[in-house]
């Protein structure tokens, strides 16, 4: 079946001739719908605008591809390896129409573009969300301002499916450690890797304030799993390509897995420009795509899967319709619902060097910030990362542009490294209150690269999540002087915000009129097409998005493959 | 024997990539050439490394100007030298998962071989150097938000203004004055492209050395920072007792076994307390 492909720009099968789906975007969502079609007999082909940085990804002869990613600051966070290049692929961002066309121009909660997609670059935390977050406008109730629904299917319905993501990544966790964690039918694939002092001192201060800390679930090996190795704890993990395979991102499990059936052909450097209807505008006849040397192209299949991440998948049908309301929006709702994990971060300065900067970024967390809904005494927020210290060229920029440090007074910072050697931060991913007023569409002057409009973000908070900073933040506060910090502060709030975790857009539903895709994530407008990112989210939780969106694609492809049962799709 | 890519199995690939690979990766080394291609005058890679060493004072010695002259011709090899090759550096080895301890296997240094640019993004580090009116295929925002003037540009403009600025305020070349007229000089002159210098500056002294700076390490030692770890790392998974080993000098789980307790130098307690006004929430403890 050829493989490795020996074609530029394509990996996996270069003879297959006719599709029965094309997948739009290599990423977490894409990979693992490529996976279950193609380990099932279907005909795939996964069109990726990013460059592939994985070579020998589809030769069934090595154990495992040779990377080129590699602990180096200035080239994965300095200059655009693979996150989007702002000159390349920039975004425009306003709070609200209020502000006028657009307040800047930049990056956006833009996420990295390459084969694996953005979850390449995580640091992989793979927590379960809970069964009531599958029902938060029935526990909640009416939230002025907000556009809270109910998910179309239960956490006993996803639970398989996490089973599924769990085992083939690789997902490593302390059965029991999270009294707030759902039940599970599956311990975690390996128990957790070694633990950074920084975790240990924040699970101390939590743990000291009657919290309850856990080893976080991570799609990292702490053992030898499925042909790859353990990991080394080098350091560079969130922002970061890994070196050594042992991180389970979608390149390196799912999408492998896929190419190597011989079923699957990946292009990448190919950025899709629209799809195309057919004259009814009932289903999709092929979708048009710019190659790695700039040609335009067609290509055809029976379905298409958009998977390119919940602002891109919204622009592309919004591409697709020029001068219409976009392709598959007779709702109305596409690009609406735009959700970010509202994070609220707090930092910590301690007197001894406790080197956040080793390690998987974050080794444990816990979820007692999650809150219950309805209770006024725990209201919503989200599960805390413990851990994530500045690089280092990051620090010396922040102690010129931020500091004005100069001179003696810089090195003295450097060596003194607040940022880098003796800060512990804590995250709180909270939730992010669903609204109609926060969306994309598109910028109607500013252009990428291939000329085409980009997307315009517009988001401001809900009271709701303001209101959880205020809770929550002077606890965290607390809990790093209870772990040992001299000096502690909440970090300002980013506008727009940094957050990388990207949900809504295409949200799913049981009604047509309110919601673009339906519970197997078929958009309801058009019969062949389906959203298999993390635009199909309600709501978005308290907790790391990529486990669920790796769930939820399985079941989307599943039900492509076994229309009405796709739990026969599973292989764990 | 290491559960990581070993040695051999990374040679393996890497052959094989040669060959599968042809037309989209070279892996010709290219970073070990010593020959460089000019493009300051030697006055201007004084003024360089004399106003690196008053913004950063490890600024000359890391080689500020070699880094800086090795990012703006990086178009004259091929391929462009701006993304230095994976996975490894060659500066630590592969663990040995058979007994938890390192091994004395070293990977080759592939961070010395640059990575070839996609289309698209020899489009982006063209706008960058050259600008945007000099790119083909790179004006398409500058209708809506105006031409991106090219770093090259900017460094030969800048740098004449910087003297400029020197010889106006004191009647002498920047690199003939004292520290405290070459500060004056540099808060008077365009700050923008102090800006960018600065920044420059601070990439030569903390990225991997195969950039063109950080000469023997002295950015990474001046901030004692172990720099790229792999394929060691932190933890050494042993595969007989199923536990992880540390090294005893770079812990991962415990304080450094030289850790003072001692905390931060006054000047840098000044610096953070720029931090806390208007900071919700802070507090001493």
């Amino acid at each position: 079946m050829g493989l490795p492909s020996r074609e530029p720009n394509v990996l996996g099968n270069t003879s297959l001739a006719s599709f029965d789906a094309i997948v739009i975007g290599s990423g977490a969502g894409g990979s693992a719908a490529a996976y279950v079609l193609a380990t099932h007999g279907k005909k795939v082909l996964v069109l990726e605008t990013g460059n592939n940085y994985f070579p020998g990804l589809d030769d069934p002869a090595n154990d495992q591809p040779v990377p080129l990613f590699s602990n180096d600051e200035l080239k994965l966070s300095q200059r655009f390896f693979i996150a989007p290049d702002p000159l390349l692929h920039p975004r425009s961002f306003r709070q609200s129409e209020a502000d006028g066309v657009r307040s800047l121009v930049g990056d956006v909660n833009g996420l990295p573009k390459t084969v694996g997609g953005a979850a390449v670059h995580a640091d992989m935390k793979y927590p379960r969300f809970p069964d009531w977050d599958f029902r938060l406008r029935s526990e909640l109730g009416d939230v002025a301002g907000a556009n809270f629904a109910d998910w179309p299917l239960t956490y006993d319905e996803l639970e398989p499916f996490y089973t599924e993501v769990e085992q083939v990544v690789g997902v490593q966790g302390l059965d029991g450690s999270d009294p707030f964690a759902p039940k599970r039918s599956r311990p975690y694939a390996m128990p957790p890797g070694a633990p950074m002092y920084a975790a240990l001192l924040a699970s101390k201060g939590a743990a000291t304030a009657g919290y309850h800390p856990f080893p976080y679930p991570t799609a990292v090996n702490s053992r030898p799993y499925r042909g790859r190795p353990p990991c080394v704890d080098c350091g560079f993990c969130s922002g970061y390509g890994c070196p050594n395979n042992s991180k389970g991102s979608p390149a390196v499990t799912f999408l492998r897995d896929a190419l190597l059936t011989g079923n699957c052909q990946v292009r990448y450097n190919a950025t899709v420009t629209r799809l195309i209807p057919d004259g009814t505008r009932t289903f999709v006849a092929a979708v048009e795509y710019i190659d790695a040397t700039g040609e335009k192209l067609q290509a055809k299949a029976d379905a298409f899967i958009l998977a390119a991440s919940p602002i891109e998948s919204a622009r592309l049908c919004l591409l697709s319709d020029p001068g219409g309301p976009g392709l598959g929006n007779s709702s109305g709702a596409v690009g609406r619902n735009l959700m970010f994990h509202f994070q609220t971060i707090c930092v910590g300065f301690f007197k001894q060097r406790i080197h956040g900067h080793r390690g998987r970024s974050v080794t444990h967390g816990m979820s007692d910030f999650r809150g219950v809904p309805g209770d006024a005494n725990r209201p919503l927020g989200g599960i805390i990362e413990f851990g994530t210290a500045s690089e280092l060229i990051a620090e010396a920029k922040q102690a010129a542009f931020s500091l004005g440090a100069r001179g003696e007074t810089f090195v003295t910072l450097m060596k003194d490294s607040p940022f880098r050697d003796r800060i512990l931060a804590l995250t709180m991913q909270a939730e992010d209150a669903p609204q109609l007023t926060n969306y994309i569409d598109l910028d109607p002057e500013v252009r990428d690269v291939h000329g085409l409009h980009v997307a315009r973000i517009t988001y401001k908070n809900h009271a709701m999540e303001l209101a959880s900073r205020d809770f929550y933040g002077p606890k965290m506060v607390d809990m790093l002087g209870l772990a040992g910090a001299q000096f502690s502060f909440i970090a300002p709030m980013d506008v727009p915000p940094a957050s990388k975790h990207i949900m809504g857009t295409m949200r799913m539903g049981s009604d047509p009129s309110s919601s673009v895709c339906d519970a197997y994530g078929k958009l309801h407008d058009l019969d062949n097409v389906y959203c298999a990112d993390g635009g199909v989210f309600v709501t978005s939780s308290g907790y790391n998005p990529t486990l669920t969106i790796q769930a939820l694609a399985l079941r989307t492809a599943g039900n492509v493959v076994f229309p009405g049962s796709p739990e026969r799709a599973l292989h764990a | 024997m290491s559960d990581g890519l070993t040695r051999r199995q990374f040679l393996k690939a890497t052959a094989a990539g040669t060959l599968l690979l042809a037309g989209g990766w070279s892996l010709e080394s290219c970073g070990a050439s010593p020959t460089s291609i000019a493009f300051f005058t030697p006055h201007q890679r004084d003024l360089i490394d004399a106003a690196a060493a008053r913004l950063l004072p490890i600024g000359a010695e890391i080689g500020a100007a070699g880094y800086i002259e090795r990012l703006l011709t990086a178009f004259e090899y091929d391929p462009p030298r701006i993304y230095a090759g994976g996975p490894f550096s060659g500066r630590h080895p592969y663990p040995d998962n058979s007994t938890g301890e390192p091994s004395q296997d070293f990977p080759i240094d592939s961070f010395e071989r640059y990575l070839p640019l996609t289309r698209v993004q020899e489009i982006a580090w063209r706008v960058r150097l050259y600008g945007s009116q000099n790119t083909p295929g790179g004006d398409y925002n500058d209708a809506v938000l105006g031409a991106t003037k090219g770093w090259r540009d900017q460094y030969q403009d800048g740098l004449r203004t910087l003297d400029g600025t020197s010889r106006q305020l004191f009647g002498l070349s920047f690199v003939s004055v004292g520290p405290s007229d070459q500060d004056h000089a540099l808060t008077d002159t365009d700050q923008s492209f102090v800006g960018l210098l600065f920044q420059h500056t601070i990439e030569a002294a903390y990225a991997a050395p195969e950039y063109g700076g950080n000469r023997e390490l002295a950015g990474w030692k001046s901030s004692r920072f172990d720099g790229d770890s792999q394929p060691l790392g932190y933890s050494i998974y042993d595969k007989s007792t199923e536990t992880f080993h540390q090294l005893t000098a770079r812990p991962l789980s415990t304080p450094n076994p030289d850790e003072d307790f001692v905390g931060f130098s006054s000047s840098t307690i000044d610096l953070l307390s720029r931090l806390a006004p208007g900071l919700g929430g802070q507090r001493f403890f």
